[in-house]
């Protein structure tokens, strides 16, 4: 085994040229004239500026215009709660003055019909939620 | 192992025999080549001001278990780009590795148990199934790319789609019918899940950590003091020139992609555990985020640089970044434009790197 076969195709007179196969096949950069090499140096360093500003500039924007993750009270007949934008990984407030005629509050839950009650001051908010009332009759 | 102190100093001594126009040049250069730390920086700092639990030990250790749950992957695909190549079956290849793993290793008591009849087997040996299917998939690729001088694009293309219509077969397999695979030993999730530490100390480190830092050794081991190490550099800086030198070009490259799938063989191992319920999308697009790690790190597409420190680095500020966008709840749209725009800066990080370099 010679260790290195020739690929079938290829051209004998260029091998004297380092082979570079970058991903598209031999790259452009191996036999390169100086002016080529410094203005492509140009290009990439102005992505690299726009690049790091880019990331930036959308990390900046996508928070403050996200500003958090929203948890939606759904109140199911007793008087409206307030959504609440809370960061992730920390705890919404319970809301309060939520009142219904004939019942009392016993909590919130993640499902309708009160099943995973929801703790707030331990359970931290990952992901968008919709909280939901659990009435019990008085 | 250079000395930071020492190369510090070598720097500064280098500035001083500079005149004014070539120490700006310097410190542009300096600037640029280290943008992705200095935008890293700013990024938490940012991140801090916005939410102060990303700086709590919580959050620390969650990104130190998700660095090391991805780091054996990433240090193998490495070796891959070390040689200008890449590998896209890495992700496919751990949902099938991480299938294997979790049928032979569920608890006796599950109903639904993949296979019936099988008893108790013991952990090590199934390790050594995942990685000798594993690098079954890196041989194939090794194979192809090293005998007809194939990209590895396309060669790794192709075994992805493979591994992937086996490992949909596997979950069609025994009446499963495509259901997630679940209820595995104790013994098992204990062992990969658990913590040594913990039960020590009482920071609750799982043992997966430890398995990587001790993959990360052997990698180290082998990229920095051996034969083959030192053959992989050069078949990556120049495979002409190392053929002509005597290095085996064949063999050095069908080694390089199978100790890749060994690794990935590992990562599934220790991803069934980890995720505990398997489907056969797990695994998928993991071998971007390694891609993009080892990039990030300084491992150059041009071929022939990279250190495994990089790699690690590259994992690690890749997953403080995807913990930070988590943090500043930004939504999860706009996190796939920011992680592209990252590697696109480490890309022309490492172009620039190249095409200055005197």
């Amino acid at each position: 085994m010679d260790g290195n076969p020739k690929h079938p195709f290829a051209e004998e007179e260029k091998s004297e040229q380092p082979r570079r196969y970058g991903l598209f096949g031999v790259s452009s950069t191996g036999g390169m004239q100086e002016s080529q090499r410094k203005s492509m140096a140009r290009w990439a360093t102005a992505f690299v500026v726009v690049m790091a500003a880019a990331f930036l500039f959308l990390v900046v924007s996508g928070s403050t215009g996200a500003a958090g993750l929203t948890v939606t009270f759904d109140s199911q007949g007793g008087s409206e709660a307030a959504s609440q934008s809370v960061l992730y990984g920390e705890t919404a407030e319970e809301p309060e003055d939520v009142v219904r005629v004939g019942y009392t509050l016993a909590g919130w839950s993640l499902t309708p019909d009160g099943t995973q009650l929801w703790d707030f001051s331990s359970d931290t908010v990952e992901e968008n939620l919709t909280l939901y009332a659990v009435w019990e009759v008085q | 192992m250079k000395n930071p102190i020492r190369s510090l100093q070598q720097t500064s001594a280098h500035y001083k025999t500079l005149d004014n126009k070539d120490r700006q040049a310097f410190v542009m250069d300096t600037l640029l080549n280290n943008a992705i730390y200095i935008i890293l920086i700013v990024f938490i700092v940012f991140t801090y001001t916005q939410n102060h639990n990303i700086i709590s030990s919580s959050s620390i250790i969650n990104i130190i278990n998700l660095t090391a749950a991805s780091l054996p992957m990433a240090l193998g695909i490495g070796g891959c780009i070390v040689l200008t190549g890449t590998d896209l079956s890495a992700g496919r290849t751990v949902g099938l590795t991480a299938a294997i793993s979790a049928t032979l290793l569920q608890s006796l008591t599950t109903t639904n148990k993949f296979f019936e009849n099988l008893g108790e087997l013991p952990i090590p040996l199934v390790l050594l199934a995942a990685l000798v299917v594993g690098g079954i998939v890196g041989l194939v690729n090794g194979f192809f790319v090293a005998r007809f001088q194939l990209h590895p694009f396309i060669v790794t293309l192709a075994t992805q789609l493979i591994v992937y219509g086996v490992c949909l077969m596997y979950y069609m397999a025994n009446g499963n019918n495509g259901q997630s695979i679940s209820g595995l030993s104790d013994a098992y999730k204990n062992c990969i899940t658990g913590s040594i530490i913990g039960s020590l100390t009482g920071i609750v480190i799982p043992n997966y950590v430890i398995y990587a830092v001790i993959v990360l050794i052997i990698m180290w081991f082998i990229w920095n003091k051996t034969t083959f190490g030192k053959n992989m550099f050069a078949v990556g800086s120049n495979p002409e020139a190392a053929n002509v030198s005597g290095v085996n070009v064949f063999f050095t490259t069908m080694m390089v992609h199978t100790l890749a799938g060994v690794t990935y063989g590992y990562t599934g191992f220790i991803e069934a555990a980890r995720i505990g319920s398997n489907t056969a999308n797990t695994g998928l697009n993991y071998e971007c985020d390694a891609i993009a790690a080892c990039v990030i790190g300084g491992v150059s597409f041009v071929g022939g640089t990279g250190t495994i420190g990089g790699v690690v680095l590259g994992v690690f500020l890749l997953r403080i970044i995807f913990v930070g966008l988590n943090f500043l709840s930004i939504s999860g749209n706009m996190q796939y434009i920011i992680k592209g725009i990252i590697i696109l800066l480490a890309c022309s990080i490492d172009m620039r790197k190249y095409l200055t370099r005197k």
